[in-house]
């Protein structure tokens, strides 16, 4: 009886009491229609089907009569009390999470105002905003337990509950009015009108009868007139203890515009910015102009992040399925809930013993050493990296086998500051991944650096000023490329001392394909002023070429350097044989090879082993590429590759080792290798370059229990159907439990048991990064600082950082003592030989040594690899062993061209390539509207399937005719637009990665759902070496589709 | 008397379509279209050229060229709601404009869109926000290559002005004329020929090219087995001499001027020697 007792006290007309007492039964009508649309736990259920109705009879009793509004209450009535006289809880959860927060049947009612109102379909909007404004002005905001959005309907709703419970004779009358017609009447009629497209019941009834209650109010103009006074009075107290939704709050705690420094996150290339926060909202992200030498440039898949947090189909609470798995139904639960069932799973399986049967699986997140912490401490071995396979696999061993195993990614920097010809095969900078080096990319391009790219489609690369595109035959690289080194040798165009001084071109190589040593086991070279063998590091005049008689105490052999069995392999491709198996014309091949040789050592020959694992012939591919590298001496060369400046950074950090709690980095240079070991079976290859494990032997170890089982998995931030996506959907029906966690929906989160919601990032501190960047107008300086990479903006609903809810379940499970310390401490260890700790970097964004240290990259200091011979390695001895006994191809030490497995033969049949472009890498940015865009992707249809111009004219298919494309080793059909293009080889046709999506989840209109998912029609076939997947190794048939569009 | 201006200098750019990209989310630009023009200040012309496999594709960006001689001011019929600054650049005032388009339909260039949602019109205004405070273009600064300059087009001291001068960047559609503040270095020149034998027609392998010009360095090609040859990179808007040169042939020499972003040049036949 609050308005009426305030009434009483301020006026004691009886007209004014009348309304009073209107108003104190509208703000309890208010009250428990927004009791109505809060996601409904047990109590709510009780109370709906008990008293819920009745209560509303009486109160629509007290207020003006209305035929309308009785008839509404009649329907209102007839509609919810069948279902709430069943009143099952999970029934009308499962409504809710399918109707609000999903589209559990293919149509999602988002209840917020911004999204059924605004034009811009994102989170967040102009709407939200405004209405958050309103709640500021009273001092209230969404509270913590709600955890959703302030134009939330059931907040809404709330806050009208507020408004009129505090009614008098100050402006709060004139509020309530003015809010009503300015939001909630607004968009209730539309919100009903998308309720009436579902199959709901309970829900569109209740917002239904919402929508005719609300106008009938406005009706009422006398309860809400006060005399036009508007007058806000800032010096009332309100009584907020019937609040649930929202709560009071300290405004000042928060001001209008923030800026907050962080740091882009993307693969490889950390941007240090400032992100402008308005009113809660993320307005912009720009570069820093106050760090030394930075220019401000970003990236522009990082940039595109403001999209991502406010995607509407985010995942935003703990869900458990309630369907079958795949169905895509979900009701949510608590995070109490959703721990708690994972950790009892979990913990029975280690208390068992047999911690093994669980399989993490999981991406590249920031700190991921994190994850091998719990893992490890977990006391499960299966830590998989889901990508390294179909992503990294095959160039990365490749590397590893040529330049050893410190030499990371790929065998160093580019030098194209100083490069005169730039070669792209298999990958492309200004694609995928790494924009950071275009700067001096370009600029060599503007100084006369040759560039060439060699690709079965017209990529990104043609963008670039002069660039020259020589198309190949899908999976015939190795060929191209030995063809390059043949002419090499024919025409003497390689560098013979770099080989000899730093490549194992001069060991000895016995009959048997073994190298020769001495009985202590050194490699051996033919000393030709002595004339005789000695080990490599004494000979001082070693022969490049030739056979040799050597006598050793046992035996005399004829060995042959292993440059002469270079010599003998590149034979195998003249111009005409490359020119036959590739397609490129001979006379080109005889132009490059002279080009380079011309130019070497400053040749950059792009080698990063992203995406590499292309083709089952890949791994010789890529060794054939270093081969090249080699006689041209690029490494360690102006031009060619560099390494890691010399002298201090001025930076220094504790290792995550050395915390109090010793925190494993997940390392990817092993110790000394042993490479005569070989993969086996077993979940881990043994090439301990990948001390995590390969995620197909997850999939057959689901599947045949061998070499044990696994029935538990849980995948963080990577959609496992991406690929082999049928083989995984029947492989998930054999495990007993499933956990995702993720920022967005996949399609394999319609498979889970659990979904859990991360806070994404600028939701979320990351710690810091080092950056590395050039100094301008100085070609061969680099300059290191430190940039936070911190929280900007709180998440909306009830998403957490993994950190946050790993440490949790670590705690539940019975290892917490691992996790007892906090992030900020974390950091605060690694930064501290610097005299700064992490709340520095949180205020200032960035540190580097005072006063500024920059690093020369200086060239010719690297005379040994962390290889066997020490040396760069033309021969590889890595799998000798299995060469002999196998006999297959990918074990030979030397680099060859073997055929894939997959042809062409029919007229419409056509390899079937993907790939990705620069703003459209990996599943993150397959539904970023920001990026999508008809204007940007458009143009390029990357969600077509890219054909070439002939064909399609032979075939009759023109530009955005609809096809049906197959594959007869999956047994996958789908439909797909084509895109006409002179653009790609007449054998193959192109289309992006990351399409095609299905998930439940996701929202019906995303981006991610065009187009295909082209590794539904790729077949198994791996790498035996590396496990590399084969991404591109498919061929389709394709046929036109006669059924139109609608 | 300060102008404004950009260069955007296809020399140094990559296609990333960070520029663009930067632009939409910090100008809060919502997704959308009015009637096939979608929302955007700055956006990409891609052209794909030649047939296959001498095939190029050219990424251009265009934006609003904050031309001194604006059609769209002139067009506007309400004082004040097209701006044109004395810096030279011309920003829309949203709460004058009533959304009548009329600027959007003389612009040469398509440089304005219409918000459906706010019933005005929208066009790039080089960040005045971020030139009030001191700072540049986001485009600009996002640009990891530096392809994107701005700066004082007056003061014939800047580094714009420079560059221009240097590059001798021009406007597009100089042929408008709308005396813009947004100059672009050219695009490389692709040049394509076939070289046949005068009598018979038929095509010529392995012939050698040279390209020569004083003012580019010298292209030296081959032609392939259907006797064509492809200049990857021939200087814009240049005079080049080109020598033909095969076995069993009279060199083939001419004059050639290159101009555009493809040019065949068609046939070039050779004569047998006696």
């Amino acid at each position: 009886m609050i308005v009426i007792e305030k009434m009483k006290a301020q006026s004691g007309k009886e007209e004014d009491l009348k309304k009073a007492a209107l108003i104190e039964h509208l703000s309890e009508i208010f009250r428990l229609l927004s009791q109505c649309l809060k996601y409904p736990a047990q109590s709510d259920i009780n109370y709906l089907s008990k008293s819920f109705l009745s209560e509303i009879d009486i109160l629509l009793r007290k207020l003006p009569s209305s035929p309308g509004l009785n008839n509404s209450l009649a329907e209102l009535r007839q509609s919810i009390s069948p279902i709430l006289s069943n009143a099952e809880l999970e029934y009308l959860q499962t409504e809710y999470t399918g109707l609000f927060i999903y589209a559990g049947n293919g149509t999602v009612c988002y209840p917020y105002e911004s999204m059924q109102l605004e034009s811009n379909k994102h989170l967040v909007g102009d709407s939200t905003i405004a209405v958050k404004q309103q709640y500021k002005r009273y001092g209230l905001r969404v509270s913590r337990q709600f955890a959703d959005l302030p134009d939330h309907i059931a907040a809404e709703l709330e806050f009208m509950h507020f408004l009129c419970r505090n009614a008098s004779c100050d402006g709060t009358i004139y509020d309530a009015h003015s809010f009503l017609k300015t939001h909630l009447l607004k968009w209730v009629p539309a919100l009903h009108t998308c309720l009436n497209k579902t199959d709901s019941k309970f829900y569109k009834a209740v917002v239904k009868f919402i929508g005719e209650f609300l106008p009938e109010i406005t009706g009422w103009d006398d309860a809400f007139s006060n005399n036009g006074n508007e007058q806000f009075s800032k010096n009332m107290t309100y009584d907020t203890s019937s609040l649930e939704l929202l709560e009071p709050y300290d405004v000042s705690t928060e001001p209008e515009v923030r800026w907050v420094n962080t740091t882009t996150t993307e693969r490889d290339w950390y941007s240090p910015v400032k992100v402008k926060v308005v009113n809660g909202r993320v307005e912009k992200i720009t570069g820093r102009d106050d760090i030394p030498y930075y220019n401000g440039d970003q990236n522009v898949r990082a940039l595109a992040s403001v999209a991502k947090i406010y995607a509407p189909d985010k995942l935003k609470f703990p869900l458990r399925r309630v369907g079958k798995r795949g169905e895509g139904k979900f009701k949510r639960i608590s995070w109490d809930e959703a721990l708690g069932e994972i950790a009892t799973v979990f913990k029975k399986y280690r208390d068992e013993g047999r911690a093994r049967e669980v399989a993490f699986l999981r991406t590249h997140p920031p700190m991921e050493h994190m994850f091998n912490h719990f893992t490890h401490h977990y006391g499960t071995p299966n830590d998989i990296h889901t990508s390294t396979t179909s992503c990294y696999a095959d160039g990365d061993i490749a590397n590893k086998l040529t330049a050893g195993s410190d030499m990371g990614f790929d065998m160093g920097k580019d030098d194209f500051a100083n490069a005169r010809y730039t070669l792209f095969i298999g990958h492309n900078l200004l694609n995928a991944i790494q924009l950071n080096r275009a700067a001096r990319f370009a600029d060599s391009i503007r100084h006369g650096m040759k560039f060439i790219f060699v690709d079965p489609r017209l990529n990104e690369g043609s963008y670039a000023h002069g660039a020259e595109w020589v198309p190949i035959r899908p999976g015939t690289d190795a060929s191209f490329v030995l063809g390059i080194i043949n002419v090499l040798i024919r025409d003497e165009l390689y560098d013979a001392d770099f080989l000899l001084a730093k490549t194992n071109a001069p060991i000895l190589i016995r009959p048997d394909g073994y190298p020769l040593k001495d009985s202590m086991g050194h490699f051996l070279v033919w000393d030709t002023s002595k004339g005789q063998a000695c080990p490599i590091d004494e000979g001082t005049k070693p022969a490049l070429k030739g056979i040799f008689d050597v006598n050793t105490a046992d035996f005399t052999e004829k060995c042959k350097t292993a440059f002469q069995c270079l010599i003998e392999r590149a034979s195998e491709y003249t111009p005409d044989i490359a020119e036959r198996i590739s397609g490129v014309p001979s006379i080109k091949i005889e132009e490059m090879a002279h080009d380079m040789g011309a130019a070497r050592p400053s040749v950059c020959i792009y080698s990063q082993s992203n995406v590499s694992a292309q083709y089952s012939n890949s791994l010789q591919m890529c060794r054939a590429r270093n081969v090249l590298m080699c006689l041209l001496g690029v490494f360690d060369r102006p031009g060619g590759k560099y390494y890691e400046p010399t002298g201090p950074t001025g930076l220094e950090l504790n290792s995550p080792a050395s915390f109090r709690i010793p925190i494993l980095v997940y390392d990817m240079k092993p110790e000394r290798v042993d490479w005569d070991s070989k993969i086996n079976s077993s979940l881990f290859t043994k090439i301990e370059a990948y001390p995590i494990g390969v995620v197909q032997n997850v999939l057959k170890a689901i599947k045949t229990g061998e070499p044990y089982p696994i029935k538990a998995l849980f995948i963080i931030g990577s959609d496992v159907l991406a690929s082999h996506s049928a083989e995984w959907r029947s492989a998930f029906e054999k495990v007993d439990f499933i956990v995702k966690s993720h920022v967005w929906p996949d399609d394999d989160t319609d498979y889970a048991d659990i979904v859990l919601p991360e806070a994404a990032f600028l939701e979320r501190d990351d710690g810091f990064t080092q950056i590395d960047t050039y100094v301008p107008e100085q070609k061969n300086r680099e300059f290191s600082f430190l940039s936070v990479i911190q929280k900007v903006v709180e998440p909306k609903f009830e998403e957490r950082p993994w950190f946050d809810y790993i440490k949790e379940l670590a705690n539940r499970i019975g290892f917490g003592d691992y996790y007892d310390f906090t992030l900020d401490e974390y950091w605060d260890h690694q930064l501290a030989p610097n005299g700064i700790d992490y709340s520095f970097l949180r205020q200032h964004g960035v540190f580097y040594a005072d006063p500024l240290v920059t690093r020369n990259i200086e060239f010719g200091n690297k005379n040994s690899w962390d290889t066997d011979s020490g040396r760069l390695n033309i021969y590889s001895t890595a799998a000798l062993s299995e060469w002999k006994q196998e006999g297959n191809p990918q074990y030979d030490p030397l680099p060859l061209y073997h055929s894939i497995q997959e042809q062409p033969k029919a007229k419409n049949e056509f390899y079937l390539l993907s790939g990705k472009c620069s703003y459209f890498w990996c599943n993150f940015y397959r539904n970023n509207p920001l990026l999508l865009e008809k204007y940007l992707e458009g143009q390029l249809g990357n969600t077509r399937l890219w054909l070439n111009a002939q064909k399609a004219a032979e075939l009759g298919i023109k530009d955005n005719d609809w096809v049906r494309i197959e594959s007869k080793v999956t047994g996958l059909q789908d439909r797909v637009q084509i895109k006409v293009t002179e653009g790609i080889h007449p054998e193959a046709v192109w289309h992006i990665y990351g399409g095609g999506h299905r998930a439940h989840l996701m929202d019906p209109t995303s981006h991610g759902k065009k187009g295909l998912n082209v590794n539904d029609f790729v077949p198994e076939h791996y790498v035996t070496w590396t496990a590399g997947q084969a991404h591109c190794e498919a061929v389709i048939s394709l046929f036109k589709d006669t059924v139109r569009e609608s | 008397m300060t102008k404004y201006g950009l260069l955007i200098d296809l020399e140094l750019c990559t296609g990333c379509k960070v520029c663009m990209t930067v632009c939409k989310g910090n100008h809060n630009i919502p997704y959308g279209e009015y009637k096939g023009r979608e929302y955007y200040r700055i956006w990409p012309d891609e052209k794909e050229m030649g047939s296959y496999p001498y095939v190029i594709r050219n990424m251009t960006p265009l934006l609003c060229m904050q031309c001194a001689n604006a059609p769209c001011v002139k067009a506007c019929p309400i004082p004040g709601a097209l701006n044109q600054r004395e810096d030279g650049i011309i920003e829309v005032n949203q709460s004058l404009c009533d959304g009548c388009q009329k600027c959007l339909t003389a612009c040469p260039y398509g440089a304005l869109y219409f918000r459906q949602d706010k019933g005005v019109v929208d066009k790039c205004d080089l960040c005045v926000e971020n030139i009030a405070e001191g700072s540049i273009p986001e485009c600009v600064k996002a640009c990891p290559t530096g392809a994107l300059l701005f700066g004082d087009i007056e003061d014939s001291t800047s580094n714009i002005s420079k560059m221009i001068h240097e590059k001798e960047a021009m406007p597009r559609n100089p042929e408008f004329n709308t005396d813009p503040a947004v100059f672009y270095t050219s695009h490389v020149t692709r040049l394509r020929g076939t070289v046949i034998d005068a009598e018979s027609s038929q095509v010529i392998t392995r012939a050698d090219i040279t390209l020569e010009s004083k003012d580019a360095p010298s292209i030296y090609l081959r032609t392939d087995i259907n006797g064509i040859f492809f200049a990857w990179n021939s200087r814009n808007n240049t005079r080049y001499s080109i020598e033909v040169k095969a076995t069993g042939y009279h060199t083939y020499l001419d004059e050639i001027t290159v101009a555009g972003e493809y040019r065949d040049i068609g046939l070039l036949k050779l004569n047998q020697n006696e």
